[in-house]
């Protein structure tokens, strides 16, 4: 899963705060991104809703918020990856091919290629902010029970529609989410905040490759099978109930801040339509192929990855399982970092580029060595907190790319693995991220074609932005 | 179903194309009443400069020998002698140049208590079935060019009783005469001086804790086989050449090798592989290999498999058993099997959390071998 969070390039903060979704009914409206004050007396409040934690207008009260919105997407995040985590055990208690077994991944992403532009119009037009991460939060917990009850019956396809129902939920709760945070923290501390909650992301993806070996172990001591795979899932679940009761939490602190700070309900932003896709640059859809081919060789390598370093590298499921998650965890501390640097530098373009050679090394590692993958797999956290950095500043609407990439790329790489096996995966996965490298050499020249910014460093881009400023004066 | 392919060859010089004949079921066998079941299978792969003669021999400890011969050399069987077990009844006209093979004396059915997939001395309880009590029929013969052939043979019957329609052991053998790679997984190299050699258990479940005849060969639905609530099968294996031995040097040697691509294999890096001392020293000698995977489905599916585990640490035959006395082994080289060049080992099948084969309890299984006389380059070939 990934959202457009993480640091951006200051100057294209205005432009990334908002966070447009598309109307499908064909109105393009345009709204100040964040509620707005309604005008009438200010609100005084006294006793215990006056104290720090209890008041909107004090900085403890957006923090007890932060807090409840860093955990509104971890249940989803947890149990996203639950099938990484339990391949072969999914596998074999499910009796079922690795190209079924990528069905529980590819169910999640392809309604999501979707669902993001229908998101934002259902928290804005029908749900509203509040009840619409509510809805979504339970769709994801149903959608978990629904998968972990699949394997309590032994039933596949139960399994299949739970994941596709929590796909429902899952994207869509990650948009809400984006609301809440440029709704309570828009003008204050919204890079930091993007940065904290997409490493909250990855602690949630990193616990699920830590935890649901031992948590399986566990149960095989009172139950067998696929019922030990099925109440595993369901414990996995617990998280998406706690996530569910964050939901409700957020929901009534933000409805008493609403109140007391006299706002309106948060919106998701600016509008597109759908027909706008006819007009976009070129950029716009080399940003997409590299999206989409970078992220064929992530999400559906890692959900197959746990196998693969079992019977090459010789690991055992624990270790394995340790191994996947290296990306995540550094992912969780990098990602600040890298985001940090590239705010600072600038140059999009040349680190995006650069995350995908470092990217389609460690693949070629993998693939052409023995070296213990826990070193390719480290500088590929890297390289991915890297891009995401880099990329996603770029983009100024929501791209579902990424959840294409990692759509049909996970039924083809479970296909690949079981007929051709996993040499012939990776070089699958370097042959995209060889399309993403010149998808990124290619925006390059058509950048600097058009003036070069996405190139620039920060001080280079503001004395552009002052110059066009002062020509705009003096033309008047 | 357990499965298990193994490649059986020896080197003998370049790798030429061979013509390969037709399976001779019981060659020169007339007049006698053993002559209607199974005992030597022949097939001679001839080249430019020598022949192959392959041999496979199912009574007693069945045995699979690859024999290399100068060109136009015949074998010569003793049927009298032959079906009495006598030492040295199948001969050649000519001493061979070299002889490589393997028997297979006993089944072994342990009780995997650990869960480790292996059989060794600390192991508790098992049963040794020894491979004489089976009888066996040649189910199909497969020769549609001059390049390849095959035969498929069966158990018919456990201690004189028929065994129940899906409870069998069956071996597939086949003798190649051109270069080339199988066309079922494990997908392993041929040459034209080698055998490709499959087992498969096939819902092998003996009741082997009864001695009511009416109840032996019942199948149970059940995890419990013989007694054993976690059973797993095993083998004994004999490796034996006629390559000279010397007392201070290691004969045959057990290796594994690991490679970068598993395009052939899906998921196995790894290929096992068997020498002789000839092998390894001048590319000519006695060589098996296989890819340590047993499939435990039909079609193969590599979600579906379990390892076969062999005890690398090989000893030397001390012991010649009744299995092997009855064997096509002990008929081509007699009592000189004990002083010549062998290895003694066991192939246990299972690995720790493979649910014993089956998640809904019968054990099948299949072992795929080959053999050669040639040793390849293994890499980028595999």
């Amino acid at each position: 899963m990934e959202k457009s969070t993480g640091s951006h390039d200051s100057s294209l903060e205005e432009e990334r705060e908002v966070t447009p979704s598309t109307d499908v009914n064909g109105v393009t409206e345009h709204h100040e991104d964040g509620p707005t004050e309604q005008e009438g007396e200010e609100v005084v409040l006294t006793g215990c809703g006056a104290s720090a934690c209890c008041n909107p207008q004090r900085g403890l009260y957006r923090f007890i918020g932060l807090l409840f919105m860093c955990f509104l997407s971890f249940g989803s995040y947890f149990c996203y990856d639950t099938p990484g985590a339990l391949q072969d055990h999914i596998k074999e208690d499910m009796e079922v091919n690795t190209t079924q077994f990528a069905s529980l991944y590819s169910l999640y992403s392809w309604p999501n290629v979707v669902l993001c532009f229908i998101g934002g119009f259902l928290i804005d037009r029908i749900f509203g902010i509040r009840w619409g991460t509510i809805i979504f939060s339970s769709l994801v917990t149903l959608g978990q029970f629904i998968y972990s009850l699949g394997g309590i019956v032994d039933q596949f396809w139960l399994m299949q529609f739970g994941r596709f129902v929590f796909g429902i939920g899952g994207e869509s709760l990650a948009v809400a989410q984006n609301i809440y945070t440029v709704s309570w923290f828009k003008g204050k501390e919204l890079n930091t905040v993007f940065g904290l909650l997409l490493s909250m992301a990855r602690v949630g993806s990193t616990v699920n490759f830590l935890t649901m070996i031992p948590i399986y172990n566990w149960v095989n001591n009172f139950a067998d099978g696929y019922r030990t795979l099925g109440i595993s899932l369901m414990l996995a679940g617990i998280t998406c109930v706690f996530s569910l009761a964050c939901a409700i939490i957020l929901g009534l602190l933000d409805k008493r801040r609403s109140e007391v700070l006299r706002l309106d309900s948060a919106k998701s932003g600016e509008k597109v339509r759908l027909s706008d896709v006819l007009s976009f640059p070129l950029s716009f859809w080399l940003l997409s192929i590299i999206c989409v081919s970078y992220y064929v060789a992530i999400f559906p390598f890692i959900g197959l990855a746990k196998v693969f370093f079992m019977r090459k590298f010789d690991l055992d499921d624990t270790t394995s399982n340790a191994v996947s998650s290296i990306v995540y965890i550094i992912s969780a501390f990098a990602s600040p970092l890298m985001g940090f640097v590239v705010d600072r530098t600038g140059r999009n373009i040349l680190w995006v580029f650069i995350a995908v050679i470092f990217s389609l090394g460690c693949h070629a590692m993998l693939t052409f060595t023995f070296i213990n993958p826990f070193i390719p797999m480290s500088i590929l956290g890297l390289a991915y907190s890297l891009l995401a950095s880099a990329l996603w500043p770029m983009v100024s609407l929501i791209i579902p790319e990424h959840q294409l990439g990692t759509a049909y790329g996970i039924m083809l790489a479970g296909l690949i693995v079981d007929k051709k096996g996993y040499l012939v995966l990776e070089i699958f996965y370097m042959v995209w991220l060889c399309a993403a490298l010149a998808s990124t050499a290619l925006i390059a020249v058509v950048d600097s074609n058009g003036g070069g910014y996405l190139l620039k460093s920060p001080a280079q881009r503001e004395k552009e932005i002052k110059a066009s400023e002062g020509e705009e004066n003096s033309s008047l | 179903m357990l499965r298990w392919r193994l490649l059986l060859m020896v080197m003998a010089g370049m790798t030429t194309a061979r013509n390969v004949s037709q399976p001779d079921v019981n060659p020169q066998c007339e007049g006698l009443p053993e002559c209607e079941e199974p005992w030597l299978i022949h097939v001679v792969a001839t080249g430019n400069n020598d022949s192959i003669h392959h041999l496979w021999g199912i009574h007693g400890a069945p045995s699979f020998l690859v024999v290399t011969t100068s060109l136009d050399t015949g074998l010569n069987v003793t049927w009298t002698d032959f079906i009495k077990f006598s030492p040295l009844s199948v001969t050649f006209d000519e001493k061979p140049i070299h002889i490589f093979g393997f028997s297979i004396p006993n089944l072994i059915l342990f009780d995997d208590t650990d869960d480790s997939g292996t059989l060794d001395n600390s192991t508790e309880p098992y049963i040794v079935v020894p491979m004489t009590n089976f009888y066996w029929e040649i189910k199909e013969v497969f020769n549609e060019s001059t390049r390849e052939s095959a035969v498929l043979m069966e158990t018919t019957k456990f201690q004189d009783k028929p065994l129940p329609m899906e409870t069998k052991i069956s071996f597939q053998i086949a003798a190649y005469g051109l270069e080339g790679r199988s066309t079922v997984l494990p997908h392993l190299l041929r040459t034209p001086n080698s055998a490709q050699f499959d087992m498969v258990l096939d819902h092998l479940v003996l009741n082997l804790n009864t001695t009511d005849d009416e109840i032996l060969m019942e199948v149970k639905e059940t995890t419990d086989i013989s007694g054993f609530k976690k059973a797993r099968w095993a083998m004994d294996l004999i490796i034996f050449s006629s390559e000279p031995l010397n007392e201070e040097e290691k004969g045959i040697e057990f290796s594994t090798e690991k490679s970068l691509d598993d395009e052939n294999t899906p998921g196995v890096f790894h290929l096992d592989q068997i020498t002789t001392k000839l092998a390894r020293t001048t590319k000519q000698g006695g060589y098996m290999q296989w890819r340590p995977v047993s499939y435990l489905s039909s079609d193969r599916d590599i979600n579906l498999s379990t390892d076969p585990n062999i005890d690398g640490n090989f000893t030397s035959l001390t012991e010649i058993s009744i299995a092997l006395e009855e064997s096509l082994a002990y008929a081509v080289f007699g009592d000189k099997l004990e002083s010549a060049m062998t290895a003694q080992t066991k192939v246990s099948f299972g690995q720790k959390k493979d649910k014993f084969y089956a998640a809904k309890t019968t054990p099948h299984g299949l072992l795929a071998l080959d053999m050669d006389r040639h040793q390849r380059k293994l890499s980028p070939r595999w």
